[in-house]
């Protein structure tokens, strides 16, 4: 009985919240990956400074 | 490619267990609240599905596609004898925490592959494990039901400096800090989440509301809001409100368990990986699933995602030893990361997003970049 109550306060809950569009969130998405692109090294690779993952380690060969 | 959402048929699975009450009256009441609970779940369904207007991989179309990335192993660590379960980067970028199935808990110098600090747990399988914000403590815990912290340094034997911090009933799965050394966010097989006063121990808030064991929480990274996410056995993943312990969202689409959940860098959409081999993209502003990544030929479990610096790709560490780049925007795997032996337990992206590091029950961790 008190899980039901629960349950249907909380989808009540759900019911009312404000939603956008996934077109629009998809914009919002695709803005935030354009934006940030030159700063995302796996993407552009490393800009300027170097990654430091991608130098080689000191002693390594071999 | 044709379908994006798989939400909408099973919706209800509830009040088969109602229990027959004493009075007439009781079960009318009963009966009303199920009615409205049917009611307001099919309005949920069509409202979600109203807003479902075009799919992400159609607006996408007017990026250029990625092209080849470069991203291959760079590192690799080795010193763990068992499965390694759990991993997690230190905000240095260049510390990592790991933690094994025969209770070995290790830090190493990512770049130098030297292991810093190495503790033995009282008990095996150490699910979680996690860098504090300073970098200057971990938290670790699983089969023993706690999450314990061990402050950091080089003067003492740290295992002695170990405290427990918090207690669930059943196994710890996972734990995060909480935007500081002071809060720690567990997450249980007893199916709770809760915040935890390092320094005292107490409960400061705990979180009821999933129906199976808790596998995976996240905070966002920008960490303005006052929420977190969890998912698990119960294939829901679930939006808190840290403040009142409610849960404000509950986003379904999995087939099967999920094990791992990541909020995307925009701190508005989070990505989850499974057991029925799918990756999605849920967004909280749309309350609604906005992508799926899945391929025919891929069978296997998926036990860890993450997103790069600006979300653009989705790894995905899945239970046939590969990782996978998925383009999160098209919607499309991009390629295919191959190195380790066995299945990959958990992946990380570096807080600077210049690595991608993975952790495996063939004992080792491997970085990316």
């Amino acid at each position: 009985m008190e899980n039901i109550k629960a349950s249907t306060e909380q989808l009540c809950a759900e019911a009312n919240i404000q939603r956008k569009k996934v077109s629009e969130v998809s914009k919002e998405l695709l803005d935030f990956c354009e934006k940030n692109k030159t700063n995302d090294m796996l993407v552009s690779g490393p800009t300027d400074q170097h990654n430091p993952f991608q130098e080689k380690k000191s002693c390594s060969v071999l | 490619m044709s379908t994006i959402a798989g939400e909408s048929s099973s919706s209800s699975k509830m009040p088969e267990n109602s229990q027959p009450t004493t009075t007439e009256k009781g079960s009318e009441y009963l009966e009303q609240l199920a009615n409205e609970a049917e009611e307001l779940r099919k309005k949920l369904d069509q409202e979600r599905h109203k807003l479902n207007d075009i799919p992400i991989q159609q607006a996408a179309e007017r990026l250029d596609v990625m092209g080849a990335l470069g991203v291959k192993q760079r590192r690799i660590l080795k010193g763990h004898v068992g499965k390694v379960l759990c991993m997690d980067w230190s905000l240095d970028k260049r510390h990592i925490v790991s933690s094994s199935q025969d209770g070995k808990v290790i830090v190493w110098d990512g770049f130098t592959t030297n292991k810093e600090h190495a503790l033995t747990m009282p008990t095996t399988w150490v699910m979680a494990c996690a860098f504090s914000p300073s970098s200057q403590m971990i938290a670790c815990g699983g089969l023993d039901n706690k999450c314990s912290v061990v402050p950091l340094s080089f003067e003492d034997d740290i295992i002695q400096k170990k405290r427990q911090v918090a207690t669930h009933t059943s196994y710890m799965s996972c734990c995060t800090f909480l935007r500081s050394d002071n809060l720690i966010l567990t997450g249980s097989g007893d199916s709770t989440c809760a915040i935890w006063d390092v320094e005292s121990g107490q409960l400061i808030q705990n979180f009821h509301g999933h129906t199976g064991d808790v596998f995976a929480i996240d905070v966002p990274k920008c960490d303005t809001g006052n929420t977190f996410i969890s998912a698990g056995a119960d294939k829901h993943s679930l939006v808190w409100d840290i403040r009142s312990g409610q849960c404000v969202q509950s986003f379904e689409g999995h087939e099967a368990d999920i094990n791992t959940v990541r909020f995307h860098p925009n701190g508005d959409a989070f990505a989850t990986g499974s057991d029925d081999a799918t990756c999605r993209l849920f967004d909280l502003r749309a309350d609604r699933q906005v992508c799926v990544y899945e391929k025919e030929s891929i069978l296997f479990p998926v036990n860890g995602v993450d997103f790069s610096l600006s979300g653009r790709i989705l790894f995905a560490g899945y239970g046939d030893y590969r990782v996978g780049v998925w383009d999160s925007l098209k919607c499309a795997r991009h390629s295919v990361l191959y190195g380790h032996e066995n299945r990959i337990s958990c992946l990380r992206t570096s807080p600077d997003g210049t690595a991608v590091c993975s952790a495996s029950w063939d004992c080792t961790i491997r970085i990316w970049a």
